[in-house]
């Protein structure tokens, strides 16, 4: 299914700073 | 295919899991995926869920491609409870905030002293727990106004046990018009640990109530008191076996109401780049093999899992407190026991002694299995 733009470079942001904060 | 039969979905398990979603991340950024499933009561410990994955539950709930995975409800716990109602509560709040297809929920009661923790270990097929299971199923109908379903157990004490759960599913299931998750990898661990074949295996499930499939990974037990003989556990935490694969081929073209098929595994088996890599072809292979089969289905589904009226609750709540006893006692002695000859021991001193239970019939490398199940999960994720 397509995501819009918006909303995947939401995610992916999302999952970095995740990623970084939990380091 | 026929242009108007429905097509099955290849979906994901996707929960606020950061580990999951760096290896879903791309697959999402191809448009693999086609519907999403999330355990919506795994957020007990999250203060706020973050915009970016309310707005990505919204964009497949939108789309009639958001399915809602229960993990906590203890469905067949003897005593009726405040976190039992808590969760029902949480549950119709979330289906008024998402648009869920169906909402399932897992067969067993949950061992552990708390609501959050413990394992889900079955139960002794009789009338009585049949009665609360319906009862319980019933609620969650209620609650989420959308399909009900189950997901077949991985783990079971007997060959017996095993060869009626089918039958059991299909009498439980049946009042609501509910349907079952057929967990191929709980059905592959079946048929290792009690040497069965698949066709004599699948047969026993009511195939025509399969609206959604599970494949994932697993690992494998040694046991202790028969060390020439291996366990299969359904850990979800590595690669999905081909033998799986092989199963999901036998599987898609007797499953006539078949909607959904889901990849599941723990974020925490997923902490390397290789292991996203595998996650990611382990999803490329799932679809390749339902687009394969979506191309020459010519199975009708006849059954949209609604209910025809409304659902009448019992009041007061089923409750039986001697099968609540005997749940205590057992978990206690599966989350204690130092061996399996201390927990054989303890089973026959205790009131499952003799009982529907039939405890004397249980496999003694299934009940070390137990054992170890109810210690590894006994103080939660």
């Amino acid at each position: 299914m397509k995501l819009s733009p918006a909303l995947l470079q939401a995610i992916t942001l999302g999952v970095a700073v995740t990623a970084l904060s939990s380091s | 295919m026929n242009q108007l039969l429905p097509k099955i979905r290849s979906a994901v398990s996707c929960n606020l899991d950061n580990q999951l979603l760096q290896a879903t991340l791309p697959l999402f950024a191809a448009e693999k995926i086609e519907a999403i499933e999330w355990s919506f009561d795994t957020l007990y410990k999250v203060r706020e869920i973050p915009i970016w994955f309310v707005e990505l539950l919204h964009a497949f709930g939108n789309e009639g491609r958001l399915v809602g995975h229960g993990v906590y409800f203890s469905l067949f716990s003897g005593k009726w409870t405040a976190e039992q109602q808590r969760w029902l509560d949480h549950l119709r709040k979330v289906s008024s905030n998402f648009r869920f297809d169906h909402i399932t929920e897992h067969f067993g009661f949950m061992t552990g002293e708390d609501f959050h923790k413990g394992a889900p270990i079955s139960v002794p097929y009789k009338k009585e727990t049949l009665r609360i299971g319906i009862d319980r199923l019933q609620r969650i109908r209620e609650a989420c106004a959308c399909p009900v379903g189950l997901e077949n157990l991985a783990f079971s004490y007997s060959l017996e046990e095993v060869q009626r759960h089918g039958e059991f599913l299909e009498r439980l299931i049946e009042p609501v018009n509910g349907f079952i998750i057929l967990d191929l990898h709980n059905v592959y661990c079946q048929l290792q640990n009690f040497e069965l074949d698949f066709e004599t295996l699948i047969r026993a499930y009511p195939l025509d109530r399969v609206r959604e499939i599970h494949i994932s990974g697993g690992s494998w037990d040694v046991s202790g008191i028969q060390p020439q003989r291996t366990i299969r556990r359904d850990t979800h935490d590595d690669a999905v076996p081909e033998a799986v694969f092989e199963l999901l081929r036998k599987t898609l073209s007797v499953c006539p109401n078949l909607k959904f098929v889901v990849l599941e595994q723990l974020g925490i088996a997923l902490h390397t780049t290789e292991s996203q890599e595998l996650f990611q072809q382990d999803f490329d292979h799932m679809q390749a093999i339902v687009n394969e089969f979506n191309g020459r289905n010519n199975l009708i589904p006849d059954n949209d899992f609604l209910l025809k009226q409304a659902v009448s609750l019992n009041e007061p709540v089923p409750e039986s407190l001697e099968l609540y006893r005997q749940q205590l006692e057992l978990s206690s002695i599966l989350e204690q026991a130092a061996n399996y000859e201390e927990a054989t021991r303890l089973l026959n001193n205790s009131t499952l002694a003799h009982s529907a239970w039939k405890t004397e019939s249980w496999s003694p490398y299934m009940l070390e299995t137990a054992l170890r199940i109810a210690q590894k999960w006994r103080s939660g994720w």
